[in-house]
């Protein structure tokens, strides 16, 4: 029972603070409240104890403790104040729809798996014991010599990594006398949970439609998927976040909302917290969603404002992120510019393999053809289906088309560049044709955001030779892929289930 | 054919239509990710009633009491690392042995844990670096402490 205490002061932390940061007109949903509050409020929690820990220069429980209650009691005081103050406490809760209903019901079935999955390696996946539970206990019991988790000669658990997923673990383990094997069970859980629940509020938040739990069991039902989220690595932390401040930032332009923007910004914080790529992410986030409130003409003279509040809630939030990156990070061990070096240089030949990689990795049966189907979804126009889409069917039969090159002629290079240039031309035709569905001004930030952080990712692999490429694109690259797979479905079902963007 | 009944054609055939076709796509995609994970983990389940996960660093949990004070040790190994299992044993045993640093292949500290293929070249490397054994655990790994000259 003490175990989940932590979860419950977290909940509650981050279910207060958006309650308290909305305003009185357009608030966002009770479901999306709960699930953009839980993963708020475990960043929070997670930001304190960086603080406590920078302040005390170890983990100290009584500081951690009062922080943490007193932030509770402070937000509760405040939440019954302006309820109290503009009345706004429940009356009568509206009854929930039978769809609603539904919906829920098929929510909590998905649970199961994913509950089940997560016990089935209770140390998790490698990075789990490597990295990410090994810093988690480097803090929790190494006292003034938790730093030596950033020593070099513990460069195979990358000590330049951000510290957001051991400090939730941490945070779960203070009731705890010792660092059990069951709180970063029950995070991975939750965070593949609040994933999956977020994405069908954001869905149903952005679409009002009824059906919008579908995508999110379509996801997590994926075998490889859930395999992924329950590993208790970091990748569903850092998807969680990229969605969230993701849908905060169409939220708050879709319902002229500025607080929003301000817990989209916190979410941003977090987010550069969570891993090296998830800040390069952050990064991306916050200087797309400027010009994308700035052409949106809904914000109308809200835009100043909208901007000022995302980067308050930056500034707040990314400070943990940069103490770390000065204080503490030993810097990238594993990085060697490729570009400057002789003894590894990057090649032409590195290029192929990596756009290569790329095709395969988003046809592997792993997914269960997940991204064809997003993609073949995001051109789907059921006024229209066939007039401005005559390019569907050339482009599947493309895709066959290079699969079967790649995977039964190997050495014919030419073939398979020209195939995946074929490939990427059509494709481009196509986001081309249904340009105005696809890139509406209201959600030009998801498409924006995937384009520079695929092409920056690309650049990475290109350019950092370290490591062998086609054992580092093994390794890493589902992982991001996976990371972007909640933000890609709420941007193809935006597209897809919205009644007025399929008019076009 | 009754009216009834050609309504009811009717309502099917709009069904099928290209409309509801992504609708479908998604209730097929859906039946068929959750018949695959249904046996997945159905599959995992069983698996897991007859055979526990295997763990390595738990190997090194009967050392977590005697590193309570002890930042660094050293690790000495004759294993291939490039092999999975042996990298993933020295990982596991950082792991359960937090918050003590362990040095690969480094025998100058005060404390080293010998993780070798057998016994013997355990206790000939103790003996070579004028260390003395400790502690033996019953899946073979020695914990040894050098003689200070």
């Amino acid at each position: 029972m003490t175990t989940i205490i932590p979860y419950i002061i977290s909940f509650l932390i981050g279910i207060l603070l958006i309650n308290l940061l909305q305003g009185t007109r357009s608030k966002i949903s009770l479901l999306s409240q709960f699930f953009l509050g839980f993963g708020l409020g475990l960043g929070i929690t997670a930001h304190i104890l960086f603080i406590n820990l920078v302040i005390f220069d170890k983990l100290n429980k009584t500081a951690t403790f009062s922080s943490m209650f007193g932030l509770l009691i402070i937000l509760a005081c405040l939440f019954l104040f302006k309820t109290k103050k503009k009345g706004l406490l429940p009356g009568r809760i509206q009854k929930p729809s039978l769809k609603f209903i539904i919906s829920l019901i098929l929510f909590f079935a998905l649970c199961v798996p994913l509950w089940m999955n997560s016990h089935f390696y209770p140390q998790g996946g490698w990075d789990a014991w490597s990295a990410w539970n090994l810093k988690a206990r480097f803090i929790f019991e190494g006292g003034e010599s938790w730093k030596n988790m950033l020593d070099p000669r513990l460069w195979r658990s990358s000590p330049h990594y951000p510290l957001l997923l051991p400090l939730i673990n941490v945070w779960g383990w203070m009731f705890c006398k010792e660092p059990t094997f069951n709180i970063p069970i029950y995070t991975s859980f939750l965070f593949s949970v609040l994933t999956a629940g977020l994405i069908w509020s954001g869905i149903k938040e952005i679409t009002k439609r009824s059906l919008s739990i579908i995508p999110a069991l379509i996801i997590f039902t994926i075998p490889f998927v859930v395999k992924l989220a329950t590993s208790q690595y970091c990748d569903i932390v850092a998807g969680y976040y990229i969605l969230a401040s993701l849908l905060c930032i169409v939220l708050a332009q879709n319902k002229k909302n500025h607080q929003l923007t301000f817990i989209a910004g916190i979410f941003l914080g977090q987010l550069s917290f969570a891993k090296p790529e998830s800040m390069l992410a952050s990064l991306i986030i916050v200087a797309l969603s400027l010009p994308y409130f700035l052409i949106n003409k809904k914000t109308g003279t809200k835009t100043k404002k909208m901007i000022s509040f995302l980067l308050l809630g930056c500034i707040i939030s990314y400070l943990p992120t940069i103490l770390f990156k000065y204080l503490y990070s030993p810097g990238n061990q594993t990085f060697i510019n490729g570009l400057f070096s002789v003894d590894k240089p990057s090649t032409i030949v590195r290029a192929k393999f990596i756009s290569a990689f790329f095709a395969v990795e988003f046809l592997h049966l792993k997914w269960h053809s997940i991204w064809g189907l997003l993609l073949c979804l995001l051109f789907y126009n059921n006024k229209r289906p066939f007039k401005r889409n005559l390019l569907i069917a050339p482009l599947i039969a493309s895709v066959f088309f290079t699969y079967s090159f790649i995977t039964h002629n190997p050495s014919k290079q030419f073939t398979l560049i020209s195939s995946i240039a074929i490939l990427i031309l059509l494709l481009l035709l196509c986001l081309f044709i249904n340009r105005k569905r696809i890139f509406r001004e209201e959600i030009l930030i998801f498409p924006a955001f995937l384009f520079f952080y695929i092409l920056i990712i690309f650049a990475y692999y290109f350019v950092n030779t370290n490591f062998e490429i086609m054992w580092w694109l093994q390794v890493s690259l589902s992982r991001i892929l996976f990371s972007l797979l909640p933000a890609v479905t709420l941007w193809v079902c935006s597209v897809l289930l919205n009644k007025e963007y399929q008019n076009k | 054919m009754s009216l009834a009944m050609l309504s009811k054609q009717k309502k099917y055939l709009r069904l099928l239509s290209i409309k509801t076709l992504p609708l479908l796509i998604l209730f097929a995609a859906l039946l068929f990710n959750s018949y695959t994970l249904y046996k997945e983990t159905a599959k995992s389940s069983k698996i897991r009633k007859v055979l526990p996960p295997i763990f390595y660093g738990n190997k090194f949990s009967a050392l977590r009491g005697i590193f309570t004070d002890i930042t660094e040790a050293g690790y000495y190994t004759d294993k291939n690392l490039d092999l999975k299992p042996h990298a993933a044993q020295f990982a596991q045993a950082q792991y359960m042995l937090t918050p003590t640093i362990l040095d690969l292949n480094n025998t100058e500290h005060k404390y080293i844990i010998f993780d070798c293929t057998t016994e013997k070249i355990a206790l000939k490397k103790i003996k070579e670096i004028n260390a003395k054994p400790l502690k033996r655990s019953p899946f073979g790994i020695i914990l040894a402490e050098r003689r200070v000259k």
